[in-house]
């Protein structure tokens, strides 16, 4: 059947390039569960358009994947100002993505910090080592918009990490040095 | 120029999360989690459909359910009954281990007698207010226990078949006995295409028990979709079946999740049969109870129907 051989095709897709697309799915996401489920949900996407698709899934998977990731943060935005007004209390824990990432990263958990565009950006850019060409047409805007907000997106950055414990010195320490935060 | 943040923040990323694998069966999950929305979404244009216009089809069901010129209402109605009857067939239920629990109108009394039934013969009954029945559809073995409203438990039988032989070891926990019977199987009764009504006729050997009932049933063509509706946690897909007969159906596995029919009300799950799983099916006398001569079984040929039965 036509769903049985899709799921077979995309199976073998995953097992040989998924990994990436996941990770990447997990620094836009924030956790590693939510990773998975933007994932499955941009799965889902691509057998709705199994047939349209001709050849490697994997640049509507990885479009699909970016835009998904950009509706959701609006969902969850939309969701936590309902509950700062429902249960001042639990917006602490919902405010908090990055609960089960690992946090030794202290860079990784200031990227969940960043606007969702700019968050996107810096994970094409330098996650998945798009050029701003490549970059701005996952996202479907202009070479501008990708070089401005990448830029931003490391100016917040740069900010955030001053004023963290572990600052932008350690940022600029060598590898050696680092690894022992890991 | 590539500053030292911009290569931190490369390392960070890979480093957070260089040990994350994409986990197996991530595409079939996907898949299934499709097909049930979009059957869930289906089922409430079905209701929606229904509600406005009495039950005449209306558009706005797509997809799945190709484009004949039936109202989009059967064709989903039939698409969901042709998956629950292959999800129900033998060869899908005989590795699994189905639990039902069915509660009872107040006042019921029940007891246990030979043959796996119960609330039959000369038996003596206590007051039961749900029973509980594990079978293992590959086997036909099968354990029901009766349970008071408050979660007590009454009684507890094993059904095992072998050799052409069906043994049966029951304890009345009430009143601290136990009894053990030997008994032939029955012939089983010609298959039935279509069961009406409200009785709950569970007919013994393969394709029997509630997997063939439900089967049965839905053969009737008398069930319709009719909306979704949230059981426990699962938002099921709704279908009824005339006056006081209601299915509620897992969109992932098309597996029955409750089934009303007339006064009962049947809760299911389906296990694989595993070890574990298969571990529900044991009753263990306890020391010290009186071992008792059994009843004599029910008086009641092969094919009757029974309002209240063992799984198999």
């Amino acid at each position: 059947m036509e769903a049985e051989r899709a799921v077979a095709d995309l199976e073998l897709f995953l097992a040989e390039r998924g990994d990436n697309l996941l990770r990447a799915a997990v620094l836009l996401a924030g956790s590693r569960e939510a990773g998975e489920d933007l994932l499955q949900t941009a799965l889902e996407r691509v057998f709705s358009r199994w047939a349209a698709i001709e050849g490697n899934p994997e640049g509507y998977l990885r479009r699909t994947l970016y835009h998904l990731a950009a509706d959701r943060w609006r969902q969850q935005a939309a969701a936590r100002r309902q509950l700062r007004l429902l249960w001042p209390g639990v917006a602490a824990v919902a405010d908090d993505p990055t609960a089960d990432v690992d946090l030794r990263d202290s860079l990784v958990r200031l990227l969940m910090q960043l606007p969702r565009r700019q968050r996107a950006v810096l994970v094409a850019r330098y996650f998945e080592q798009l050029s701003e060409a490549e970059t701005a047409q996952l996202l479907g805007c202009s070479i501008g918009t990708v070089k401005s907000a990448a830029a931003r997106g490391l100016t917040r950055l740069r900010e955030l990490s001053g004023s963290s414990s572990r600052g932008l010195r350690d940022a600029a320490e060598p590898e050696s040095a680092r690894g022992q935060l890991a | 120029m590539t500053t030292d943040l911009e290569n931190q923040l490369r390392l960070d990323m890979q480093r957070a999360t260089r040990d994350i694998r994409v986990p197996g069966g991530l595409a079939l999950k996907a898949n299934r989690s499709r097909k049930r929305k979009t059957i869930l979404r289906a089922a409430t244009a079905a209701a929606t459909a229904t509600a406005l216009v009495g039950g005449v089809a209306i558009a706005g069901v797509t997809g799945a359910f190709g484009s004949a010129p039936t109202s989009p209402n059967a064709k989903l109605t039939a698409y969901v009954i042709e998956r629950v009857q292959r999800a129900l067939a033998p060869a899908k239920v005989d590795d699994m281990v189905g639990s039902v629990r069915t509660t009872f109108p107040p006042g019921t009394t029940l007891g246990p007698v030979p043959g796996g039934l119960s609330g039959m013969g000369g038996a003596a009954r206590w007051s039961v207010g749900y029973e509980v029945v594990w079978a293992d559809q590959g086997t036909g073995t099968s354990k029901f226990a009766g349970y008071t409203t408050g979660g007590q438990l009454v009684f507890a039988a094993e059904l095992t078949r072998a050799n052409g032989a069906a043994s049966e070891t029951a304890v009345i926990y009430r009143d601290s006995t136990w009894w053990t019977a030997t008994l032939p199987i029955p012939s089983p009764p010609p298959w039935v295409d279509c069961i009406r009504g409200d009785a709950v006729y569970l007919r013994p050997g393969p394709d029997g028990g509630w997997p063939g009932f439900i089967r049965s049933q839905l053969a009737c063509g008398a069930y319709t979709v009719v909306g979704h509706q949230v059981i426990g946690r699962v938002d099921t897909i709704k279908l009824t079946g005339g006056p006081g007969s209601t299915l509620w159906v897992d969109p992932a596995s098309y597996l029955p999740v409750q089934v009303n029919i007339g006064p009962q009300h049947m809760a299911f799950r389906w296990l694989p049969a595993t070890p574990a799983n298969l571990a529900h099916l044991n009753v263990s006398v306890p020391a010290g109870f009186q071992q008792v001569q059994p009843p004599p079984p029910p008086n009641r040929s092969p094919g009757t129907p029974a309002a209240i039965s063992g799984a198999r």
